[in-house]
């Protein structure tokens, strides 16, 4: 358990605005990000809620201190600085409509408030008189899917959000040839990001080379382990020679057509897969684990290796599992109805990080934990809420 | 005289389907040295050997003065499905409309600033439109949309597009229900991505030679004879059923039926010259390459009817005498297609092997008459019919082979009447499966095209559309029924009906199908109805299909002033109402997304305005536009705890013309874990373990549990599941259903 934890930083993306609702001179906007509370006389936004992607915002309270706030399944009251939230039922569909573009968004919400015309838009923000309200530098989306630590800073992968880095407190988006993106790898020689639209690789940080030999679009996680990059794509297991001069390929690895993550322990290379559990790749040799061998789950998500040369597998539904590095299942993790989305080796231990959190952390912005990386400043946690860096020294 | 596009293309015989287009001054009749072509993007998508296209291309104006030019497609037998024109970075976009109408509305808006683009129908297979003004060195950038099947020949389809010059930009998305072996090109180099086994996608580069015929190659792995079923289906609608078979590129000689042939000649005074000539060539053709076994006779007619034998005869001992009989025609006289018809079809033997009847003529006849003959004709002969010439009766001809389980072919000139008899001849002349009937079970088809399915020879390619009724779920079986080297044969093919299922072309086929099948009765009555004109007005606005009828006018409507904007808009307002009495054909533009996918795909034009995601719970999301899939995409993830079910997305599309689209995208939650009962026996050899899973289930993996290296994955029919594992001890059994939820139990066996 990770204890006497602080959240030293919470990042959300508060640009895709759902609703918004004015009280006099505050305005409240519910945002992917949390519920933003701008005051509408100076233009400055006052407060960030960081209670997970909001969908609807509304305010009886003509001071503007209160308002009522609708996630996906829970109902806040925000009141000053606190946010108090419990669970509601879902929202019914929002009824499909055309609405106008503003600033290339489209425009969700336009309110004539306190003198001035609020404009609400899903991607650009919100407006007050055609000037941007919205923060600039914020993180390139809420869906955080990868980390990794390049040229010294904080590179974060989005789910649909594209490529950022933090450069000091703001975020910077970096242009590439990608938008989805699943998994970033350091390397001596530079930085791979592993995306819906392919394998791609930079030294420099701002130019995206594609490794065509990656025959498949979808790249869905990397591993380093000595001389190469390991790269998986549902069909194929790859292997790139980190001078880039080798590429070699397994093609559907022990019959998977699922293959989800990949990691390097001791002499074995492990893959998670969805349709036949977890592998195992030792001379060249691929052999399944699989429900029928033991495992609670033959649907697995993510590997991480394990200090016996084994491996940690993450389940979709199921928890986690310890194989040793002969395959035998060692231990399941405490949590047998726990959803897995990413393990990560901290210090010693296996995080799990789940669609129900992270062991020990509360307060995160949103409970689905897809990212996980220690570096100097803290540990590092992306959800589908935001990125979070604890400070747990 | 009427214009009708033939019925050929639904037969297909092994045949590419190719297609051009270009940019020509207006005034001049070849290509000009002001107007060269610059680029073109080329985007194919085949899928299940429907090949759809999207051809852009831009031309530069090299000259110093401002053109008119006019913009060429040329196809065989393609579908015009769609047409735009950029002025500057504006696109304008074409729209179906009335064909008068259109025209009305263009001629009042042309001479202005910039011309509306208005694509009509010019010829057989060619289409048109007037592009200005062009101003000098101005690049002009036209877009056309078509849609073509190609029929198979054997396991291979080709794919051939004639390009414009230029830089090219080709890519190919191929889908074939069948386990893709091959795709090449003998004009490009291709650069092939293997999605999976049944999906590729090819970029294609110019090669050395630099030629602009691009051809595809793709081969299958089909078995020969087996059938392929095709269904769209929208919501609520009755759905389209595309059904192909093709035969082997070869068949084995004793898989040949021996024929019957009779050559019916025109010798009416038109026919006087080179026709004559060339009919009679093409019937020493046919008469010299037919076979040992075969049996033949030639009927020469004009206003009175003359045959060489009253049956055909052997040709073994009757080629001399049919040759000698050609040789003798003369030209002069009318013209009576009913009584030559008549006394082909009486001058027939019984038996099964198949009668077939070579009928060529130049002439106009009294239709009614010939078409009663062909119907109350209870035999089973096959007329193939030659129309030549401009003045020939073209629906009468198509009609009679379409009745008698022929094919139509126009000669337009007399130069060519041997090749393509010859032609012809190569694909009839060793027919392998013969007599086809077509069975449904399980739902009723309605408005089948071809109207009787004609016998299949080698590389022969079977296509039959229609419209289904039957209930979402249900099962279609259909059988293909025939006789292959004397013996009865059936070939199967079964598909559920589904809720809702996208392959759109299968609609546009079918409405083609059904155009050219009333333009044809029109074409042979006296004073058609007009409900007929109505109908095939109705069938064009609601399937954007260029007919006699409708047209495509695309028009910058900038350049209109108030009374024809509000003209455009009653027009639009009238199209909508034809669109939502077809509304099966509105949700053809629509694409549906697969179930459970978590990334989001929809087409919609690349410089829509709007493409928006609702989803169920709550979640509002705008999809992006992906350069590669060429597609907008959205990725999203359904969020735990959400119930077991189906769920629909909406997704709004609202294109640079402002009109909108309504899409669904439907998915499934499945999370509970697969029931089944399980019997395992104690046998000599080890274990018997049969699993029997209470709904379909991807995979059943039996394992000894003290060492799960020994086990087995069972064999069945997604439901039972049965197989032996050389082992003693307690069992694990592990069922997977399709949503790769699991279940597993331990067993002793008794």
């Amino acid at each position: 358990m990770i204890a006497a934890l602080l959240l030293a930083a919470i990042f959300t993306d508060t640009a895709q605005v759902e609703s918004i609702a004015t009280a006099g001179a505050t305005l409240w906007a519910a945002t992917g990000g949390g519920v933003e509370r701008y005051d509408l006389a100076t233009g400055k936004r006052v407060r960030v809620h960081t209670i997970g992607p909001t969908l609807r915002i509304w305010s009886n309270d003509q001071n503007g201190q209160i308002a009522h706030a609708r996630t996906r399944d829970s109902e806040c009251i925000l009141e000053g600085e606190t946010a108090e939230c419990i669970a509601a039922p879902a929202l019914p569909p929002s009824i499909p409509s055309v609405t106008p573009l503003f600033h290339g968004a489209r425009e969700t919400a336009r309110v004539v408030a306190n003198g001035t015309t609020v404009v609400a838009t899903a991607g650009k923000g919100i407006w007050s008189n055609d000037q941007m309200l919205t923060p600039p530098g914020q993180i390139c989306g809420n869906y955080v899917e990868a980390l990794a630590e390049f040229q010294g800073k904080l590179w974060v992968g989005g789910f649909d959000g594209g490529l950022c880095v933090l450069d000091g407190q703001r975020f910077r988006a970096v242009a590439g040839p990608f938008r989805m993106i699943n998994d970033l790898r350091t390397t001596p020689k530079g930085l791979y990001v592993a995306s819906a639209e392919g394998l791609y690789f930079t030294r420099d940080g701002r130019r995206f080379r594609r490794e065509d030999r990656i025959r498949e679009r979808a790249v869905n996680h990397l591993a380093v382990g000595g001389r190469w990059l390991f790269a998986t794509t549902p069909f194929a297991l790859y292997a790139v020679r980190l001078d880039g001069r080798i590429v070699k390929r397994w093609r559907k690895p022990a019959g998977s057509t699922a293959l989800q993550s990949v990691a390097v322990s001791g002499p074995n290379l492990w893959l998670a897969s969805e349709d036949v559990g977890v592998i195992r790749m030792r001379r060249g040799r691929f052999e399944a684990y699989d429900r029928a061998w033991g495992l609670p789950s033959s649907w697995t998500v993510d590997v991480a290796p394990a200090s016996d040369g084994g491996v940690w597998a993450a389940t979709l539904r199921n928890g986690s599992v310890h194989l040793d590095a002969n395959g035998r299942v060692i231990e399941l993790g405490p949590d047998p109805h726990a959803w897995g989305l990413r393990l990560y080796q901290d210090r010693g231990r296996t995080l799990f990080g789940t669609q129900q959190g992270l062991e020990g952390i509360e307060g995160l912005p949103d409970p689905h934990v897809h990212a996980i990386l220690r570096t100097r400043d803290g540990l590092w946690i992306g959800t589908e809420g935001g990125l979070v860096l604890l400070d747990d020294a | 005289m009427n214009r009708i596009a033939t019925l050929l293309f639904l037969f297909a015989a092994p045949s590419f389907a190719q297609a051009q287009g270009a940019l020509f001054e207006r005034a001049q009749t070849g290509p000009s040295p002001n107007l060269r072509a610059v680029a073109e993007r080329v985007r194919v998508t085949i899928d299940h050997q429907y090949a759809e296209t999207v051809l852009e291309q831009e031309f530069e104006n090299t000259s110093g003065a401002r053109l008119e030019g006019r913009y060429l497609l040329r196809t065989a037998g393609a579908t015009v499905e769609g047409f735009a024109y950029w002025n500057g970075e504006q696109k304008i976009v074409g729209e179906v409309f009335e064909k008068q109408q259109a025209r009305n509305l263009y001629e009042n808006v042309v001479g202005r600033r910039r011309d509306p683009g208005l694509l009509e129908q010019i010829g057989e297979g060619s289409f048109a439109f007037n592009v200005f003004p062009i101003e000098p060195r101005e690049r002009k950038r036209v877009e056309v949309r078509f849609g073509q099947r190609l029929a198979r020949e054997g396991r291979t389809m080709q794919y051939r597009l004639t390009l414009g010059g230029g830089e090219s930009d080709v890519v190919a998305e191929i889908s074939d229900p069948h386990p893709i072996l091959r795709i090449d090109s003998q004009s490009h180099r291709l650069d092939t991505e293997r999605l999976d086994a049944r999906h590729a996608r090819v970029r294609a580069f110019a090669g050395p030679s630099g030629t602009r015929d691009l051809i595809i190659d793709v081969e299958v792995n089909a078995d020969p004879w087996q059938p392929t079923a095709v269904v769209h289906r929208d919501p609520g609608q009755d759905p389209y059923l595309v059904l192909q078979m093709a035969a082997p590129a070869t068949v084995a000689a004793s898989e040949v039926s021996r024929k019957d042939v009779t050559v019916v000649i025109d010798r009416s005074g038109s026919m006087t010259g080179p026709p004559m000539d060339q009919a009679c060539a093409a019937g020493e053709l046919v008469v010299r390459r037919l076979r040992r076994g075969d049996r033949v006779n030639v009927i020469a007619f004009d206003h009175t009817v003359d045959p060489l034998f009253t049956k055909p005869q052997p040709v073994e001992t009757a080629r001399d005498a049919a040759l000698q009989f050609i040789h003798r025609i003369r030209a002069g006289g009318g013209t009576n297609i009913a009584a030559a018809l008549d006394a082909a079809l009486r001058a027939q033997h019984g038996g099964t092997e198949p009668h077939i009847v070579l009928f060529l003529t130049d002439g106009q006849s009294d239709s009614e008459s010939a078409l009663r003959v062909a119907h109350d004709d209870r035999g089973d002969t096959r007329v193939f019919t030659f129309g030549l010439g401009s003045e020939v009766e073209k629906a009468l001809l198509s009609r009679l082979a379409s009745t008698k389980r022929g094919r139509f072919t126009y000669v337009e000139s007399p130069e060519v009447i041997e090749q393509r008899v010859g032609r012809l001849f190569d694909q009839i002349e060793s027919p392998a499966l013969v007599g086809l009937s077509l069975e449904a079970r399980g739902a009723t088809l309605l408005r089948t095209y071809p109207r009787t399915l004609p016998d299949l020879s080698a590389g022969d390619d079977l296509l039959v559309a229609s419209r289904v009724m039957g209930a979402p779920g249900s099962q279609l079986e259909l059988v293909v029924h025939g006789t292959l080297g004397g013996r009865q044969v059936s070939y199967p093919v079964s598909v559920t009906l589904p809720e809702r299922a996208s392959h759109p072309w299968a609609g546009r086929l079918w409405a083609k199908s059904r155009i050219d099948d009333v333009l044809e009765e029109m074409a042979l009555t006296r004073d058609p109805p007009n409900e007929l004109k109505d109908e095939v007005i109705e069938l064009g606005l609601a399937y954007d299909l260029v007919t006699p009828y409708t047209s495509f006018l695309a028009v910058p409507e900038s350049e209109l002033a108030g009374e024809q904007a509000l003209t455009l808009a009653q027009m639009r307002e009238q199209r909508a109402k034809v669109v939502a009495a077809n509304a099966d054909a509105a949700a053809l533009s629509r694409k549906n997304m697969p179930p459970g996918d978590p990334l989001l795909t929809v087409n919609a034009p690349r410089d829509a305005l709007q493409v928006t995601a609702y989803f169920p719970f709550g979640l509002v999301r705008d999809l992006k536009w992906d350069d590669h899939l060429e597609k907008w995409t959205l990725r999203f993830l359904v969020p735990v705890g959400v119930a077991d079910g189906d769920y629909e997305a909406m997704v709004v599309i609202v294109r640079r013309d402002h009109t909108i689209e309504l899409a669904k995208a439907a998915y499934t939650i499945d999370s509970k874990e697969p029931e089944f009962e399980v019997d395992a026996a104690q046998a000599i050899s080890g274990v018997h373990v049969r699993v029997i899973a209470a709904e379909p289930a991807r995979r059943v993996t039996v394992a000894l549990a003290r060492d799960p290296r020994q086990r087995i994955e069972l064999a069945g029919d997604g439901r039972v599941f049965e197989g032996d594992l050389p082992v003693r001890g307690t069992l694990r059994v592990v069922v997977a259903d399709m949503a790769r939820n699991e279940t597993s139990r331990e067993v002793e066996p008794r």
